[in-house]
This record gives structure tokens, sequence and C-alpha cells, in this order.
């Protein structure tokens, strides 16, 4: 226990302060964990509750169906199916081409350019964009009458369409829209990892005659294997979040040919009304997330430890 | 011999400008996009759609002026654009300023807690708050849509507050941490031994060390509030609609009003511009959560 002269008559000011010091970790942990638990567990009971049940228009009360939800997505549900496809999909599309995108980029970058900083600068402007902006952006941008895409295009010998309208194409423009978004994101953690990278070994390759390829190959992968899955997987995660720049783009459509899990869900809940569905399906996604999750929280305890 | 090195070296200049031209190509391909929005926000309904872009244009306000009045004059014609975008602005700021003082608030301390003290369930508990983080946002948003109806809040600022609060406190706990976590422990036990208790430490000693920290995380949680659409859009109506909802809604007008559209899209976007520059340095830990330096 210290001693406050200069409060020492305040004698309830000063119980309270030794009270704090005494209980500092309770006094700081316990708002944090009081307002989470009072929002996401409780949330989290009744979504789960509202998956066995079912809600009629007319009345407030749910009745429950016991798995009747979680039974007729998995058996008879083909919109389930053809949005998760569609979810697996556009992450794994636009994360490798991300990654792929990103990661030349920053090589590209890592080499001594005169301009780097300014143009590095301007260059992760996209990713702190709304979503919705870019979607908003996009959508204005692959106008068949006035678009800068099919300018672009035409300018190539590649004849004008409406890509976002065609199910053929819908899915691909929503791709590349993301990957204009997110490719500065992959960039900036590879870059930032290029750049912590130890200069030695790579004196000591070039003085034995080393390709730029095994340079590569046996340098710098190895070494920048962690910030890639790292990377990787925050993409993965957010990816699978993704909504507000396909509700802009193309609200799922043309047909069904956008329509991942998030905006099928949307649809399902706000839409059609059918919340204890929605439930149901949101329950067997978050479960899917929980185990990506998990393993992310891991890897970044271990990088964290490593330094 | 000379010759040869003098080629060498006329290789190696043509090499770097080379490279040097395709840095810049690459960087105008992320850029070009958010210029033609920018500066077609300035153009002439005639001006923007013309074909290839015009790059020198008479700049016009006309397209603000429709944002902020709610109409939008077109050759003389006068087109319904979207009603009262800037209260939506306005409701943008106060419910990400109110989310992010709240956020910070309760998350400050803890972040400082779990980064310097060892307890029981610590590692549950900081798995658990980033846990929140990873959720799928419908697994927060289906439950929170039919609470606020029963307690019938929907469409009420606290409660767009209350759910921004509850999406940047994980953010706030895991930033913070790393930013204690760099703070030398020898400046805290001097404290200690000077006669500093434990708050007085905390607020003396280690938060204005974090000041900067504590700065780039106030403005990431700003942005993420900022930015946000879903949430807003099921859980906001007349009172409360947030910018992003207000942007959205000008698509399901008239697809005439391109000019105001740009601007309105560019309204939501500086604020987010001028943020993004200031933590510059700090983008790649806000993104990954203080994972990657």
């Amino acid at each position: 226990m210290q001693d406050y002269p200069h409060i020492e008559h305040f004698s309830i000011i000063w119980k309270i302060r030794n009270w704090i010091d005494r209980k500092f970790v309770t006094v700081t942990m316990a708002p944090t964990v009081l307002f989470l638990a009072l929002l996401t567990i409780f949330p989290t009971i009744y979504l789960i509750y509202s998956s066995f049940s079912k809600w009629e228009l007319t009345d407030y009360v749910p009745r429950f169906v016991g798995i009747e939800n979680f039974s007729n997505l998995v058996f008879h549900d083909s919109m389930f199916w053809l949005s998760l496809r569609n979810t697996f999909l556009f992450t794994l599309i636009s994360v490798c081409l991300e990654l792929l995108l990103g990661l030349c980029i920053a090589l590209l970058f890592n080499r001594p350019i005169k301009t780097g900083s300014l143009l590095r600068s301007l260059m992760i402007l996209p990713m702190v964009l709304a979503p919705i902006v870019v979607g908003l952006l996009w959508r204005v941008m692959y106008n068949p009458s006035f678009g800068l895409i099919n300018y672009f295009l035409s300018a190539l010998g590649i004849e004008s369409r409406a890509w976002i309208d065609q199910s053929s194409t819908a899915l691909g423009a929503l791709i590349v829209a993301d990957v204009w978004q997110w490719t500065p994101f992959m960039f900036l953690m590879i870059y930032s990892g290029l750049q912590s990278l130890p200069i030695e070994p790579y004196e000591a390759a070039r003085v034995d005659g080393a390709t730029s390829w095994q340079i590569f190959r046996y340098l710098t992968y190895p070494m920048l294997r962690q910030v890639l899955i790292v990377a990787l997987l925050f993409r993965i995660i957010e990816s699978v979040k993704t909504f507000d720049i396909i509700f802009a783009l193309t609200r799922g459509g043309p047909g069904t040919a956008t329509q991942t899990v998030n905006i099928y869900t949307f649809y399902l809940a706000f839409e059609w009304l059918k919340p204890g569905y929605a439930a149901a399906l949101t329950v067997i996604i978050t479960a899917l997330v929980t185990i990506v999750g998990r393993r992310l929280g891991k890897l970044i305890d271990s990088e964290e430890e490593k330094r | 011999m000379t010759v040869q090195r003098h080629n060498l070296q006329w290789k190696r200049k043509l090499e770097s400008i080379s490279f040097e031209l395709l840095a810049i190509l690459v960087t105008l391909v992320f850029l070009v996009p958010i210029v033609w929005m920018v500066s077609s926000s300035f153009k002439m309904p005639k001006d923007i759609l013309s074909l290839p872009p015009k790059v020198l244009f008479e700049p016009t306000i006309d397209n603000y002026r429709a944002v902020f009045t709610g109409e939008a004059n077109i050759a003389g014609a006068t087109f319904p654009a979207v009603k009262n975008f800037p209260k939506s602005i306005l409701n943008s700021l106060v419910i990400s300023l109110s989310a992010t003082f709240v956020a910070l608030l309760i998350g400050t301390p803890s972040a400082y807690t779990i980064s310097k003290f060892t307890f029981r369930g610590k590692n549950t508990i900081a798995g658990y708050i980033l846990g929140a983080r990873m959720a799928p946002p419908m697994a927060i948003l289906i439950p929170y849509y039919m609470m606020f109806s029963l307690l019938r809040l929907t469409d009420t600022h606290i409660s767009l507050i209350i759910v921004y609060s509850v999406l940047n406190l994980p953010f706030v706990v895991w930033m913070m941490r790393g930013y204690f976590k760099e703070i030398h422990h020898e400046l805290e036990d001097a404290a200690r031994i000077d006669g500093c208790d434990r708050l007085g430490t905390f607020f003396r000693v280690s938060l204005p060390l974090t000041a900067p920290g504590l700065v780039a995380t106030s403005i990431f949680c700003l942005i993420l509030s900022w930015n946000e659409f879903l949430f807003a859009l099921v859980l906001s109506g007349n009172v409360t609609k947030t910018a992003p909802v207000a942007l959205y809604n000008f698509i399901s007008f008239h697809e005439v009003i391109w000019g105001a559209l740009f601007a309105a899209g560019s309204l939501v976007t500086l604020p987010v511009l001028i943020f993004a520059l200031l933590v510059q340095r700090n983008l790649v830990r806000g993104l990954t959560l203080g994972a990657v330096k």
C-alpha cells in the first residue's frame, strides 16, 4: 500500500483508489468482458434458439420446429448450395488473384524506385474506400455507354458489353472490383514483410551466383511464408464476410449468378421474412468460420512470440 | 572493354527506367477510378458522358448543390435526388464519433491489462475478443435486428452506436495491446517505485507513451464505422440513415443523375482519404489487428 499524503484526508477517494489498485485486473477487464458478453453471447444464444424455430408472418411468437431448418437447408435447398459455391468461388479466385498480384507489385516496389514512397501512398487508397463506394464506382465503371472499362477494353479491341448484367460475366466483374480494392492490402502486407528481411543472405546468394528465381524460391519465399499465410487468412475471412460491394454492384443477380451466402441470408432474413431459416444458415456459416478463425488466432500468437 | 562497360551501364539505366514506368503504370490502375469519380463530380452532365473522358473541362459545383438540396437540374428539367443527404452525413459523424469514443473508453484499459499482466483465463478472453471480430456479420445482425425490434429501438442513434461499439471494441483491444506491449516495462517499474499506484502509472506513464497509437487506433475506428453499410442498412431508418445508406439510395433513383452520385460518393470518400493518409504508417498494423507491424 502506498501513501498519498496530499489526499490522506479524502479518505473515500483514497479507499476507491486503493481498491482499484488491488483489483486492477478485474476493474479494467470487467467492462470489456461484460459489454461483449452481453452484446455477443446473448445474441448468439438467441440466434441458435431462432435457428430451431419458425416464425409465421401473422404472429411474433416463434414455433419450435427442431432441426427442420437445418435439414431443409442441407437436403432440400439448392439455393443454399449454390450460394455456398458462389461464396467459395468468389473467395478462392479473388484472394488468389490478390495474393499473386500483391506479391508481384511488392517485388516490383522492393527495387529502388525513385518515386516509390509517393506511389505507395497513392496505391493504398482503394482499400480505405467504403466498400459501398467501391461497388457504386465500379457499377458506373461497367456502364456500357460511358464507363471506363468498356472504353479501355475497346482500345484493346474487345467489344463493349454489359459485364454486370450477364450471368456469365457478373461474378468475374465482381471479382475484378474486389481485386481492385484489396490487392493494395496484399501489396502492403507483403511489401512491409520484404522490407523487414535481412540483407546478408541476399548478398551471400549473389556472391554464389544464384539466379533471381533461385533467390526468390530459396530465400525470399521461406522467409516471407509466415507473412503470406497471415495475409491470406485475413483476406479469406474478410472475403467470406463480403456483402457491401456485391450488394452495390449486382445485388446477387442477374438471377442467382452472384448470390453469395451473405446475400442469400440477407434476403431470407430481411426481405423474405424467414428469420429462423436465415438463423440456421448463419449458424452453419459461423461454425465454418470459427474453425478458420481459431487457426488465425494461433498463427498471430506464434508470429508475435518469434519477435 | 570500355565500350562493354558503357553498354552495361546503359542497359542498367534502361532497366531501372522501365521498372520506374511500370511502377507508375501499376499505381495508375489503382488511382484512375478514384480520380475519375472525384473529377466527374465537378463535371457538367454532357462532360460526364463524353468518351474519352475529358481531362480539361469547365468545373461546376452543380452536382454538389444537387446533393445538398435534393434536386438536380439537368438541361432545364428538375429531377428529384436523395433528400436529406447532409443530415445523413451528420448522422454518420455522430454515430462514428460516439462509437469510437465508447470503444476506446472501454477497450483501452483492458488492452493495457492484457498486455502487462498475467491472470487466469487471459488467453481465453483475448481469443474470445478476437472471435467477436471474426464472426460473420449476419450472426450478429439477425439477433440484433430482432432484439431491437422487440425493444422498439430500431431507427435510433443509440442502437447504431451500440452496434458499432461492439464492432470496434475487439479492434481497439487488439490494436492497443500491441502498442502497450512496445513500452519498456522499466518505465512503468520506475513509476511504481516512485510511488505511483497502478491507475497513476497507466494514466501518467503508459497512456501518454502510446498517444500516437491511440490516435491511429481511433482514426481506424472512425474509418471502420464511417464506411460500415450492412448494419446501417438494416438497423437505420429515416431518422438515423447514415451516409453510405443514403449514397446507396442514389442508384435506386433515376440513373440519369450521375453527377450527383459522383458528388455524393466523393463526399463520403473525402474524409476517409484524408484520415488514411494521416495513418499511412500504421495501416498494415491496423488492418491486421496488430499482428503484423
